[in-house]
């Protein structure tokens, strides 16, 4: 199928130019009106007080790129585009009012839920059938209003969750990104491409001012753009005639962000008896590697290295027959689980000073 | 300054931000809208408004051509600027093609049948088809069932004859040769062939190649190829390629296209889906069989759209555009597409 190359090229430069020329104003923008992160909490790695209102280049970078493909290339523009336009700047500002005076996750959640169940109506955002682990698909009927917001929140608090060290979430978005695109690139999906590339744009033009050591963050506003952005994406390519959605690929591609949040979740169900479930804590992928020592930089690298290895596996899933497939996905499951065993046992080991952690050891991590 | 303030002052630029931006959308996405060829009926109707009734006449000609709208607004349309324009050929050719069309938004049961056996027999004045095999009028009944079916439409169906079965198929964009000869390319075929496919979900859904009233087409995804020699009628190949979940499939269809030999008839129906993973290579081998990219997918030519039907009957190495092709979108606006069939029937008597 014939690609529009030079439109994915446009698209990811002028998203890169856009948010390049920005940061740095709004990064003067939020030390004027003290928008800034000051590292006052346990869970929080920084030693600087880091200015916020980053991600608001990339709202900005999205409305130019959405603007530039209904002048100069209409026949990619899609009537959801708009829908996105409207629910990514409510986002945008209920991230705004979080950066500023901290709103209550619960809060934050059922607004998102909110949005994107607009979304579901509105903008046609929904996944009527799933992916069949052996092939073909499952007709989900109704549960889709269910499971479509559900997985655009889930993607929005995976990248949020992931904002945790110096170009972390903008450097997974980018992984991600980058192979989703790859895959879709292979398959003629021309919006959900189109999506990617303006993500890798803005990302890799953040990461110049983000890696470590960072000169700006994102902020929620930007994490909760980005994460409704590349969740919101991954159901737009299928909303053409029937909404058909494999979410097996993008959920593979995510597996960094996801694992994070869903360990994170039974964290917070494990907290919920003492009324704690909404609160934050220092429990997530990338604080235990810090706590085994690694560096702020080698942590931010390996995990890119691991979801760009989940990217790798999610392009070969994509090309082969369901059963196959599936197939692959229990190893990487099997894999995955196999690194969470190691992992807890160099906690453990590190823990104890070198010796081998008793097995009961590991039942107070909660 | 306050946190109040500071969200204020954010509020304000984010929301500055995103006026600037609709004041500067809503324009080009009009503009956009007024020039889609989707939207050929408006662009009619405006070339009606300023008495430019041949433009906003070859307009609808275009758009239907294009699109194969489900609806039966476009066909009206046309169908008034024909007597306007007093192109009564024309006019009559396409009324039944209007009837059949009202026949299906009709939501009374009796009356859809009623209207339907009247479309058909609206046809079958123009054009009546000479005498089949009886496997053949078998293969049509079933088609004629399939088509109607998607629109919930009753007995009346299997009550007609094999002759009112050809033109109901026939107006919902079937492609007939009755003489025995496949599309344009002068090549006789050995036997009848009857071809209906059914892109989409549901009862639009359906795949039939019917060879000598043998079918080699099974309910399974993707595009389903049948090659046999014209000389011989001898089936060289017959399988079906899953285009929607296997990225191989396009590959290994290509080669079996590009090995076929030259002068080889092959038929082709997509069931369910037959774009997702269409390669451009695969296009030019289906290409080489006569086909052409009939449809407009993205303002671009296609050779077939996402859960678009397309049936047809074509020889390999023949010029592009002289295949028998039938193709039907799975939605157009409002309406649910339906299937469409392709055949070449040998006059009765001359059948083997």
């Amino acid at each position: 199928m014939k690609q529009p190359w030079t439109l994915y090229l446009l698209v990811a430069a002028g998203a890169f130019l856009v948010t390049f020329v920005l940061v740095p104003a709004f990064r003067w923008l939020a030390r004027r009106l003290d928008v800034v992160d000051r590292p006052s909490e346990a869970r929080k790695v920084h030693r600087r007080v880091i200015p916020y209102l980053g991600g608001v280049p990339f709202y900005l970078a999205f409305l130019g790129t959405i603007l530039f493909i209904e002048a100069f290339y209409p026949q990619y523009s899609q009537a959801s585009f708009f829908p996105m336009c409207l629910v990514g700047t409510l986002i945008v500002l209920m991230g705004l009012y979080d950066d500023v005076a901290n709103m209550s996750s619960s809060r934050k959640l059922l607004l998102e839920l909110g949005l994107f169940i607009l979304l579901y109506f509105w903008g046609g955002f929904r996944a009527t059938e799933i992916a069949h682990p052996f092939g073909g698909t499952i007709h989900v009927g109704w549960l889709a209003l269910i499971l479509s917001p559900l997985w655009i929140a889930g993607v929005v608090n995976a990248v949020n969750f992931s904002d945790g060290l110096d170009g972390l979430a903008a450097g997974l978005v980018f992984v991600c990104a980058a192979a989703i695109f790859a895959i879709g690139f292979t398959r003629g999906q021309t919006t959900s491409c189109i999506m990617m590339a303006y993500l890798m744009g803005c990302t890799l033009a953040f990461l110049c001012y983000n890696f470590h050591p960072a000169s700006i963050f994102m902020g929620d506003a930007g994490a909760l753009f980005l994460g409704f952005v590349l969740g919101a994406s991954t159901l737009i390519e299928r909303q053409k005639g029937v909404a058909v959605v494999a979410l097996a690929v993008p959920m593979v591609v995510l597996t960094v962000p996801i694992l994070d949040t869903l360990l994170s979740f039974y964290r917070r169900l494990l907290r919920a008896r003492q009324g704690q479930f909404f609160m934050p804590d220092r429990d997530h992928l990338h604080h235990r590697l810090l706590d085994l020592g690694l560096s702020q930089r080698q942590v931010v690298l390996s995990l890119y290295y691991l979801s760009a290895c989940m990217g790798l596996l999610a392009f070969i899933l994509s090309g082969v027959p369901g059963a196959y497939g599936f197939l692959i996905l229990v190893l990487a499951a099997m894999a995955i689980a196999f690194c969470v065993v190691v992992l807890r046992f160099i906690e453990g080991f590190a823990r104890n000073g070198g010796r081998a952690a008793p097995p009961e050891s590991n039942a107070d991590v909660e | 300054m306050t946190p109040f303030t500071r969200i204020v002052v954010l509020w304000a630029v984010t929301a500055a931000c995103f006026a600037a931006f609709n004041a500067a959308y809503w324009p080009l996405n009009a503009h956009r809208v007024r020039t889609d060829p989707a939207n050929f009926t408006a662009y009619a109707q405006r070339l009606e408004a300023n008495g430019r009734v041949q433009d906003a006449i070859a307009a609808l000609e275009r758009g239907i051509a294009a699109f194969r709208p489900s609806c039966a607004a476009p066909y009206e349309q046309l169908l008034r600027l024909y007597a306007q324009a007093g192109d009564l050929a024309a006019h009559d050719a396409l009324e039944p093609t209007v009837m059949f069309r009202a026949a299906l938004e009709n939501v009374d049961p009796d009356r859809r049948d009623a209207m339907l056996r009247d479309a058909a027999r609206a046809r079958l004045q123009q054009d009546k088809p000479p005498g089949v095999a009886p496997v053949t009028a078998e293969a049509l009944q079933r088609f004629a069932v399939n088509l109607t079916a998607v629109y919930g439409a009753g007995r009346a169906i299997l009550d007609m004859g094999f002759e009112e079965h050809f033109a109901l198929l026939s107006i919902a964009g079937g492609e007939f040769r009755t003489d025995g000869i496949i599309g344009e390319t002068g090549v006789a075929c050995p036997v009848d062939i009857l071809v209906q496919s059914g892109g989409g979900q549901g009862v639009q859904r359906a795949a039939h190649i019917v060879v000598n009233g043998r079918d080699y087409a099974r309910r399974e995804r993707g595009i389903h190829v049948v090659l046999f020699d014209p000389a011989t009628a001898e089936v060289l190949h017959w399988d079906c390629f899953d285009l929607y979940d296997d990225a191989t499939a396009a590959q290994r269809l290509a080669r079996l296209l590009h090995r076929a030999p030259e002068g080889c008839i092959g038929a082709f129906a997509v069931f369910d889906d037959g774009s997702v993973n269409m390669t451009e290579e695969l296009e030019i081998e289906l290409l080489r069989f006569g086909l052409e990219r009939a449809a407009l997918v993205d303002r671009a030519p296609a050779l077939v759209g996402l859960r678009h039907s397309l049936a047809a009957i074509g020889v390999k190495g023949a010029p592009r555009s002289s295949a028998l092709q039938a193709w039907a979108p799975e939605r157009f606006e409002t309406c649910d597409g339906h299937p469409v069939a392709c055949g070449v029937l040998r006059p009765w008597g001359a059948a083997s």
